[in-house]
Order: C-alpha cells, then structure tokens, then sequence
C-alpha cells in the first residue's frame, strides 16, 4: 500500500532504440513541468557530457525530479531516471531500471519495433516495470502508427491502442505522456517508518563533496547526521547532506521510502560507495540487503599504454576517475614486451571501449595506445587446468592445451528484408549460426543468430549498418562458452614478435587476417635504415609476409642562405613524426599501427 | 672591420625552368629591370651603417638568372657596395649564368666589375632532357659559352649539374663526366632533383605525366658523380658540391660555417647579429617598402643560442670537414660530448658519423641519410 505522501509519486525511466527520441522525450517533460524556462534549456539538458552530444547517444544514466499538476488536479513529484540506449550499456539500463516503478517505451512510429527496442522492453519486463509505450515522430509523413501499434501489440504483447501518439521534436501531445505516466504507472510503496533500506543505483566523485551516491529510498527514510551504514561494503558514514536532483542538485530535509535523490556523507574513497550496493541506518540496520545488480561483465578487452612521453601514474589516475561514474569499466596492470607498463581494461563492448580511449584524450589530454580488443578466452590445458584468457600473450604454448573455447552471443538482428541476403553472408563470415527468423510485418525481419563474440568486437557492427544502409540493428547478450578451434597469430617485425599485435583467431581467419595485418603495417610503417620484414605467424609456420625496403635517401640537396628556415621546418615536421613513434625491437613503428591493425573494412 | 658576405638577388629569367621555385620574373622589360636595380642600390644605401663597419669577403650574383640583365647593372652593384665598404683584396665575386644569355661584351664587363667566378648550368649533356627540365639552351650553347668564359681568362667557374631527373639513365651521368673531364672546371655542384610544390614539373608529376627515377638508382647517380669526379682531382668538399683544392666557393661555405651575410634584393634572406630575416617575396611588396624608405624585411627570426649551436652543427655537417668540438665549445659554452652522448653513441652505431680527433663528420652513408643525424641533434623544446 502506498502512503498519502507515495500516492503522488512516480519514478521512471525512458527506454528506446537509439534515435528513436528518448533524449528529445526527456527534454519535453521536463519544458513541460516548467521546472526550467526556456532558457535555461540545452538542448538536451540530460547529456551532460560532450561526448555524448556529438555522438547523439546517452552513455550516463542521470536523473531528474519533475513537477506535474495533473488534469485530477493533484500536484505529482515525477523521478525520471535516464537510461542509456546502445547495446553496450544494458547493464547501465537494468540499474536504472531497479529504481522505478514504471517505463516509458518509445518507438519511432516511422520504424517501429527495432532490436533494443526488444532488449530494454525485456530488461524491464525481468524487474517487473509498468511499461507505457508511446509513439514518437508522428509528425514525419512516413508515420504508420497504426501499423506500429499493432506490431507492438504483435511483438512485444503489450496494449499499444491507446498509446499517446507523440512528436517529441515539435512538442506534440506531451501532456498525453505525462497524464499516461500518472494513471499506469504504479506509485512507490514501503514503509516509511521500517528501518532505512536504500538502492544506490549511481555514483559520481565530487571534489569538495567526496562521492555522491544517487539513491532510490525503498523503506524507511535518510536526512542529515543520521549514522549510515553501506551493507555490503560494511563501511559506517554519517549523513552530510541529501537531496534531489532538478536535475542541478537541490538539498532537501528528509528523503522517505518512494522517493528518488542523492546521499554526501564524505566518503572519500569511491569504492565505499558501491553502485547495488544497500544503505541502511548503523543504528537500526534493516535485516536484509537488497538484491543489488549483478556486477557488469566486462565482454572486450584491450591493453591501454601510456603513449612516448605520457606517464603510467596519469593513466592510472585517469582510469580510476572514469571508473567512478562508471562502474562498468575494469582495469588491471599488465606490461608488455613491446609497450612496457599498462592496464588491461575491460568493457562492455566496442563501443564502450572507443568511448573510453575518447576520454582519457579528451578529458585528461593523455595520449594512449591501445592494443587490438579482445574476448575472454576459455582454456583448459593438458593438466586439466582451467585458465581464463584476456592477454593473447598469456596464452599456454599449442602443445600444453586440451581446449579452446570462446564466447557466444545471442544476437537478434532486425532488417528491412531486402538486405536479409547482405546480413546472412556477413553472418556467415562471421562464423554465426542461424537459430531462426521472423518476420516482423512484410517488410522487416528479426534474425536470430548465434555469433562469436570475437567476430561481434570486430567491426560486426559497422558491416551491419553498411551493409543496410543504416537500417540494420543489433542487440546481443552473452549465450555460452563453446569449443573452437582458436589459434594464436603473432606478428614480427623485423624478426622479432611485437607482442602488442598478437591476437587469438579462428583457424580459418588466420591467414586472410594475417595477410591484412601485414599490409596495414606495410603501409604505415615508415622506412628505416634497413629492411624491414613484417610476418604474420602461426606457431613458427610464416602465414603472411610484406617486406618495408630500407630507406636509402633522406637529405636535401640544396642549403643555403634561403633555405635555412626551410629546413629547420622541415626537421621539425619529422621530429614530431618520430615523436609519435614507438620504439618496437630495432623498428619504430607510429601510433597509428596499433590503430590500423584493429580497425577493420571489408571488402 | 668585420667580415662579411653580401647576396645579391637578380630575379629575372629568359623563362623559367621547370623545376625552378626561385622568385624570378620575365626579364622582357627594361624598364621593370632598371626599376628593380634602382630599388636594389637604394636598398645598400639603407645598409650603410651595417656597410660602413665591414670587409666585404664575398659577394654573390644569383637569381633567377642575373646574366639575362642587362651588365651594366652588375658593375652599378659593385660599385654601390663599394660606395659603402671595402672589399677584401681577395673578394671572391660570383655570378650565375645561363648559357645563351652571354656575349663577349657582357662577359667583360663582369671582367670589368671586377667579377672572379662564374657559376653556370650545365644540368645534363642530354638536350631531349634539357628540354623536358624547360632548359633554354642546348649542351653545345653550354660548350661554347664556357669557352667564351674561358678565353677572356675566367679561371674560375662551377658548373651545374642535376641528378635524379624524370628518364635520366647513369649512362647520361657518365657522358656529363666525360664532358667535365675536357672542360675540366674548378667547381662542380650536383643536386638530386627535389620537386617543389607549384612547379610544373611538381604538376605534371602529380598528374602523373613523369615518373622520378627510383632512389636506388638516384644514389646510384650521386656516388657515380662523387666517385669520377674524385678520379678527376675534384672532390667533395659539401654534399653537393665538389671542387679542386683550393676553389670551394667561399661564399657558399660561409652558409655551411654559419657565418653572417646580407642578402639584398627581392625574397633574399639575410643572418646578421643572431638573427635571421627575410625580404618581401614579391616585387611590387619589395619595392613599395624601400620606396617608403624602409628596409624590405617581411620575415624576421631571432636565432638563440640554442638554435645557432643546432644551425653550425648541422650546417657543419653537410661539409666534409664536418664540425670542430672544440669551436663548439668555445663558441656556445658546452661541453659537446657530455651534451650529445647518447645523440653521438647512436650515430656511430648507425654508422652515420665518425668522430675523430675532435672532428665530426657524416660517414658516406650519413651523407645519403643526412637528414636523420640533422635531426638527432635537433633541440628538444
């Protein structure tokens, strides 16, 4: 039973497909309940960071509070918690998701239902959401709502019918949204007198604050000075200040069951500040832990290396920060032959990791090298020992391993039906079974495919929207471990094996990505004072081989009085080249050939 | 009295050649040339303090094609230094000229200017070639000018040669040798074809219309040039350039020993004092500023310490001698081998330099990747 008090609250989240308008539905809601003017509107005021603005993609879940006079004339408190979109981040989508009672679904009424379309609605179906599904862009000509209600109705087995029909863009019909959001979705319940139990569902690393945990209140209530204590951390704290996000932080007196806010308690060290974790009172604990999330599982992982002139301490440093807000994101030392000291880190996947390296440049200005990605790798030797690889180069030697297995996703694939052809040759590159298909109205299919995860990291994504002109999507999740037969491909340079490039393969891929690798690097390399043989190995069998010729000239003929500045020009140009360069064995080899070696364009 | 080279810019061509991205004009006017030359004197003038405290060691007529000019001008030059300073009782003075461009009159009014070293153009002895590189003259209008040179007692002269052009073979370098074996010059200077951006031969490269012979065969060239000119008693002395004992170009190796020079006329670059400036690069800029009686400077760097110890090193290195420890340490106040230990280590390793004695010297493979130890010594900032 709710309270009074709970009666006139909601907490949400919005889900949807990428572009679909979840970012632009946010923006309206909160226009809507005029907490802020129109001034005070960014464009899409909960994408806080840069990145995530140019990329039009919402990577950190961030929350609001809302103000809503509704048409039965109560006055509404509305939580809207964000929710991150791609395929990447449903780990990020399931923590949100546990903080609130109900969902808004957003399709395109242009598209319709699209793969994470799907996998946010199952996400939230799991934590036993109210879902609302509304349609957006039903301003474009090209809307077919009736088509997308009854494919949503088909689909995903909920009532579309009286779904408000939308354009987030223009501001049409918002109203609907809100008014649906205060009739479906449930209000909070739990006891507001019953010892505190609290869901930290974020946390982000404040200066002056220390870690500010973002809190849903499910039992009981938290205000300042009372004596906290983090259940699974078993560390005791005492309460500085709580508060609500609008979405600028705003303290407030007391935060009760059913509400939506944040916790300062000076906690200095982020890691006592653990997202799932349960915060209760040290005085009167509750008897039982909530069940918290399970932890994300890092899919994809790469070697991070501090660049010529970059220190391993400010990597470190940097990776820690983004670790805070980020909880997704592993890393742990490791050193390489070739690269010296680094982190291997690990990510949700591709997209998670290009988002990441993005970072560490950006915000913290380090220049970094990072090897090509990843999978885990299962291995079990002659000895019956299971090992779990992440390094290629902690790989045990072919004769000392029984099995090989390596991860399998479950991919669901949603296309437009004249590229099925162009999906399923990819897929079958891409080494991918096909468990089956359907249509999902006549013109678009959803295809069921079971895929390496290694061959998913490799570009799977890219190939799928070139290949449909953009149209294709994608949503996977982690199936099982499978037997394969996984070889070790190594690459020397100048006879000596560069360990940054070696890579766990398909035996049937080695060769054709063997070969690749060696061209990149042919290409990239520049001339030395020698030549230079590049080999792609398996073993100590030569799959692939390009040759750099020695360089056999570098001076300029002609120098004097004029053309002095020319030439110290000149000379500069080429020291900031060999600036960027690694010293590899006897070979410098530029930044750039890490890159070249991972990225992927098929033919 | 302070010695000192002077650089004399004379920016106009019969036609330009095609690889040429020197500032040079049509000299189809007379006018626009006496124009120039008036701007030029007056540009002397405004050097006289600089003038007034130095002796003249050198003085170089280059372009452009300073013979295509009427010679008058070149005796008024001299004379508008002299005017200003004194010249050193052994001034070397040096023209440029194209064959074609030179008659006996003209030739001895150079004598009369007081004139000592010619520097003429041969580039190649294969007139299919000398034609495709937009040269205007033939081998024998070469052959015959530099007789004419010659017969009015020039007894010194450089002549120009070019490697590495579009469908040179080595054969072509080996006729060109055999040729300066019977005019046997003082001075032979050599230069491996660089493209530069906004050339024609650049253009018709990127078109694709010519192809650069390959480095092999480029280095192949350059070595076959150094070695017969040796067997011919003309050596090394610079990476391009090669002369009997005793006729390296002193102009040119107070470029190579950092030395200070004034450089006068249009887009002419200068090193006086720690710094280095250069002239408008244009005509119309050139001439306007020294018309408001300023001097025509556009572009001006002042060198430090650090730069000018970089500037002797790696000029230094392009001579065969090579750099003298010790000068540098007198000079700059370092203690060269601890400063460059790990630079000199790697070096020798490379087989790039030798060091001996107190001397450092690129090594014959240092001189075809002289770019690399130029740049080992290139200051970190």
């Amino acid at each position: 039973m709710s309270s009074d008090r709970q009666k006139y609250i909601r907490n949400f989240s919005i889900i949807a497909h990428i572009d679909h308008g979840k970012s632009t539905l946010a923006d309206r809601l909160i226009e809507k309940t005029g907490l802020l003017t129109q001034r005070e509107m960014k464009d899409q005021i909960l994408d806080s960071m840069d990145l995530e603005r140019e990329r039009g993609i919402t990577i950190k879940l961030q929350t609001t509070r809302l103000v809503y006079k509704a048409n039965d004339g109560h006055e509404y408190l509305l939580n809207l918690i964000d929710t991150p979109g791609h395929v990447d981040f449903t780990y990020e989508v399931s923590r949100s998701l546990a903080a609130c009672e109900g969902a808004v679904l957003v399709v395109d009424a242009t598209q319709g239902v699209e793969a994470q379309t799907l996998a946010n609605v199952h996400l939230a179906d799991d934590q036993g959401l109210t879902i609302v599904p509304v349609l957006n862009k039903i301003d474009l000509p090209s809307s077919r709502p009736d088509e997308i209600i009854k494919e949503i109705e088909d689909v995903i087995g909920i009532i579309a019918e009286d779904a408000p029909q939308i354009s987030a863009k223009d501001g049409i019909n918002i109203e609907g949204v809100l008014e649906k959001i205060v009739a479906d979705v449930p209000p909070p319940t739990g006891d507001e007198d019953a010892p505190l139990k609290a869901l930290i569902f974020d946390s982000y690393y404040d200066s002056y604050k220390g870690a500010v945990a973002f809190i849903r209140v499910m039992e009981g209530s938290i205000k300042k000075g009372d004596k906290i204590l983090m259940m699974a951390q078993n560390k005791k704290f005492e309460v500085v200040e709580v508060g609500i996000s609008v979405p600028t932080p705003l303290a407030v007196p007391v935060l009760m069951a059913g509400d939506v806010g944040y916790v300062t308690a000076s906690i200095k060290n982020v890691k006592d500040c653990r997202v799932g974790d349960t915060i209760t009172s040290s005085v009167l604990p509750t008897e039982h832990a909530l069940p918290g999330y399970k932890k994300a599982t890092p899919m994809v992982y790469c070697g991070i290396y501090p660049a010529e002139g970059e220190s391993y301490e400010e990597i470190r440093d940097a990776l820690e920060k983004l670790q805070l807000n980020d909880a997704a994101l592993s890393f742990e030392p490791e050193t390489s032959v070739a690269l010296g000291f680094g982190f291997r880190c690990g990510f949700l996947g591709l997209l998670h990791l290009e988002i990441i390296q993005q970072r560490i440049d950006r915000e913290f200005d380090l220049d970094i090298i990072a090897t090509a990605p990843s999978v885990i790798y299962r291995v079990t030797t002659n000895s019956d020992e299971v090992l779990m690889i992440q390094n290629p180069s902690n790989l045990p030697q072919p004769t000392e391993i029984k099995m090989m297995e390596e991860p399998i996703v479950k991919a669901n694939i949603i296309v437009p039906n004249e590229y099925v052809g162009n999906i399923m040759e990819l897929c079958q590159n891409r080494r991918g079974d096909m468990i089956h298909m359907d249509y999902l109205d006549p013109k678009r299919v959803v295809l069921h495919y079971e895929l390496p995860l290694n061959e998913v990291i490799y570009d799977f994504f890219d190939a799928l929207k070139s290949k449909t002109r953009g149209y294709g999507s994608l949503d996977y999740e982690f199936l099982e471990y499978r037997v394969s037969e996984l070889v070790k491909l190594d690459v020397l340079l100048n006879k000596e094996m560069i360990d940054a490039f070696s890579m766990i393969v398909h035996k049937t891929k080695a060769d054709s990505r063997g070969r690749l690798i060696c061209e990149r690097l042919r290409e990239v390399i520049p001339r030395q004072m020698f030549t230079i043989p590049i080999q792609a190995s398996i073993g100590s069998k030569v799959i692939a081989r390009e040759t750099i010729s020695a360089l056999r000239k570098d001076v300029l003929a002609k120098c004097y009085g004029g053309d002095i500045s020319r030439k110290k020009k000149l000379l500069e140009k080429q020291k900031e080249g060999k600036k960027k360069m690694r010293q590899m064995g006897s070979v410098e080899v530029p930044q750039q050939a890490f890159l070249s070696v991972l990225k992927f364009e098929e033919n | 009295m302070k010695p000192l080279s002077i650089y004399l810019h004379i920016p106009f061509c019969v036609s330009k050649c095609a690889y040429c991205d020197f500032v040079s004009y049509k000299a189809t006017f007379a006018h626009s040339v006496e124009d120039y030359m008036t701007h030029v004197i007056q540009e002397i003038e405004l050097y006289h303090k600089t003038l007034k405290d130095s002796e003249i060691k050198t003085i170089y007529f280059g372009g452009g094609t300073p013979s295509s000019v009427d010679a008058k001008w070149i005796g008024r030059l001299v004379q508008a230094i002299k005017t200003h300073s004194v010249l050193a009782s052994d001034c070397e003075i040096t023209i440029e000229v194209n064959p074609g461009t030179l008659t006996n009159d003209k030739i001895n009014q150079y004598l009369a200017a007081g004139v000592n070293r010619v520097s003429m153009g041969l580039q190649t002895t294969n007139d299919t070639l000398l034609k495709t590189i937009g040269r205007i003259h033939t081998t024998n209008d070469f052959i015959v000018t530099y007789q004419a040179l010659r017969d009015a007692g020039f007894n010194n002269i450089n002549l120009d040669l070019m490697f590495g052009l579009p469908g040179q073979t080595i054969e072509d370098i080996y006729h060109a040798i055999d040729l300066i074996q019977t005019l046997n010059p003082e001075h032979v200077s050599a230069y491996g074809l660089k493209l530069e951006e906004g050339t024609p031969m650049y253009e018709a490269y990127n078109k694709g219309l010519i192809q650069l012979v390959d480095e092999a065969l480029e280095r192949e060239m350059y070595h076959t040039i150094d070695t017969e000119l040796a067997k011919r008693k003309i050596y090394a002395y610079e990476l391009s350039n090669f002369a009997k004992p005793g006729f390296e170009s002193k102009h040119n190796l107070v470029y190579w020993r950092n030395k200070p020079y004034l450089g006068l006329g249009v887009s002419a670059h200068s090193k006086l004092n720690g710094i280095r400036f250069g002239n408008a690069m244009t005509l119309k800029t050139y001439q306007e500023k020294i018309d408001q009686g300023e001097k025509p400077i556009v572009s001006e760097e002042i060198i430090d310490t650090e730069d000018d110890c970089f500037e002797t090193i790696i000029l230094g290195l392009r001579l065969n001698e090579g750099i003298n420890i010790l000068d540098l340490n007198n000079l700059y106040a370092i203690n060269f081998k601890e400063k460059y230990r790990d630079v000199l280590s790697t070096l020798i390793m490379e087989e790039l330099i030798l060091l001996e004695d107190e001397t450092v010297k690129l090594t014959a493979l240092g001189r075809d990747l002289a770019n690399r130890v130029f740049l080992a010594f290139y200051p970190d900032k």
